[in-house]
């Protein structure tokens, strides 16, 4: 079973419109949406959260569309929006209120994790850093047996050693088999790190929904004269920059001679070469 | 719904203070004071506005956004903002009936209206949230807020009309001066209080957050 199916998502906002064609989540797998700002991402998991409604298409979460017992399918997932909404309550006092809320609440974890990401219990959640507020976010959404996280920029502000212990628990949490993730960021490295699966959105748009590995072994980096870049089949170049010392090329590795030599190209690279190529 | 009306309390506690002190001082002195029944709206009027009150915390801070990530419907979320509003106007209600006993008991005075007044108070003060709610849940607080006042003062032109009437000013069964018995009143009331709740859950359930 899919964790996560979207088919046909459209939403529009005056001149703005989401468009995501296709996008499926497996389970046992972390998926990382990237997009520039405005791209939609946040949109697009308020869809998966029926909080905003779609205007075509359809989400299935956990093989339950997301209009079907809703409530049951909530209870299933753990959500960190990019801004987390808590009126003033402590640590504390929000474990009592989602004890009551969620069916499968763990207290025990949650007191752990809040330790664990030195969250304190006490302090109203309006005094808390900005980091803090996310690791409380984290910390609620990990401590209800939920099967599917959705994180929106959830480690954002993070600091780098608070970012590694949550990377580490998206990594046990979907390595558990029927549980999934998708997070949304723009810190590209993360993702790179603990994405099975890598989703591009751009201006609205689902420009791709590729394995990790296999999207990077899709595409590489071209460094040679200007001139041989001329010679190349020009729908294989995704972004060129032309220097004194010669050319730099995203090319997808399937457009290019057999033989020619490229270097391995990061995530971040072919985004920005497929919205630039999206662009022009 | 035991968990979203803790979430209330607990925001109650913090951002309401004032409303909670502002409705025990007015009871305690309205009721001992003899000023009149009608200034026994005034801690009924705080009482239903503290769900407007934590309401207005609550989109200010992005709950509105937050609670749809939890397993509650739209449903339920309007749902306990009336439950809430009938806690803390019954309860204040409570509060000053059992003033009003104590003063029977230390002051003398009129028995009957410890039966009327409480029950008179309560279809009052239901009117409030009633009357709020719907608005606030489908524009959101602050242009909610406007159609609230225009009705407000649309309530409040109606009362100082008839509080021009010298014989009426401070007499506890107003609503027997316009001919409604308490019963029509309840009827009424709930009958308002009712739809409000369903309209506010039909609004709530098309509004895009």
């Amino acid at each position: 079973m899919n964790a996560l199916e979207l088919r046909g998502l459209q939403k529009t906002y005056g001149d703005f419109t989401l468009d995501i064609g296709e996008l499926t989540l497996p389970e046992g797998c972390v998926m990382g949406l990237v997009g520039e700002n405005g791209a939609g991402k946040s949109t697009t998991i308020r869809l998966i959260l029926d909080s905003t409604r779609a205007d075509g298409g359809s989400v299935t979460v956990l093989g339950r569309s997301s209009q079907e017992d809703p409530r049951r399918t909530k209870a299933e997932i753990g959500a960190v929006l990019d801004e987390l909404g808590i009126p003033g309550l402590t640590a504390l006092e929000l474990g009592h209120v989602l004890e009551n809320i969620y069916p499968n609440w763990e207290a025990e974890t949650y007191g752990r994790l809040l330790q664990k990401l030195s969250v304190p219990a006490d302090k109203p959640f309006h005094k808390l850093s900005q980091g803090m507020k996310k690791k409380l976010g984290i910390a609620a959404a990990f401590s209800h047996n939920a099967r599917l996280l959705l994180l929106d920029e959830a480690t954002n502000g993070l600091d780098p050693v608070a970012r590694d212990d949550v990377n580490e628990m998206l990594r046990d949490f979907a390595a558990e088999g029927r549980n999934a993730v998708l997070i949304s960021s723009h810190i590209v490295s993360d993702l790179e790190k603990i994405c099975d699966y890598i989703a591009f959105l751009h201006k609205g748009r689902l420009l791709l929904c590729e394995e990790k590995d296999v999207l990077e072994a899709s595409y590489g980096l071209l460094h040679c004269p200007a001139a041989r870049l001329e010679e190349l089949d020009g729908s294989a170049i995704l972004t060129r920059r032309i220097t004194a010392f010669g050319a730099e090329a995203v090319v997808r590795r399937d457009g290019v001679p057999r033989g020619t030599e490229l270097s391995p190209v990061g995530i971040e690279e072919i985004f920005i070469a497929m919205a630039k190529e999206d662009r022009s | 719904m035991r968990g979203l009306l803790l979430k209330d309390w607990y925001v109650a506690r913090k951002n309401c203070r004032l409303y909670l002190a502002v409705i025990v001082i007015t009871s305690v002195l309205f009721v001992f004071l003899e000023t009149g029944a009608a200034y026994l709206l005034y801690p009924i009027l705080f009482a239903g506005m503290i769900p407007i009150m934590i309401l207005a915390v609550e989109e200010k801070t992005g709950w509105n956004d937050y609670s749809l990530t939890l397993p509650v419907t739209r449903r339920q979320i309007v749902s306990e903002k009336y439950i809430a509003s009938l806690i803390t106007v019954g309860g204040t209600c409570l509060f000053l009936a059992l003033l009003w006993l104590v003063r029977l008991l230390v002051l003398g005075g009129d028995a009957y209206a410890l039966a009327r007044l409480p029950a008179q108070l309560l279809c009052y003060g239901v009117l409030i949230p009633a009357v709020s709610l719907p608005p606030m849940l489908r524009l959101g607080v602050e242009k909610g807020r406007a159609v609230t006042m225009a009705v407000a003062v649309a309530v409040a032109l109606v009362i100082v009309m008839l509080s021009m009437r010298a014989d009426e000013i401070g007499q506890p069964d107003i609503a027997a001066r316009m001919g409604w018995h308490i019963p029509v009143l309840a009827l009424i009331a709930a009958a308002v209080f009712a739809l409000s709740w369903l309209l506010s859950i039909w609004l709530y359930e098309k509004r895009e957050l």
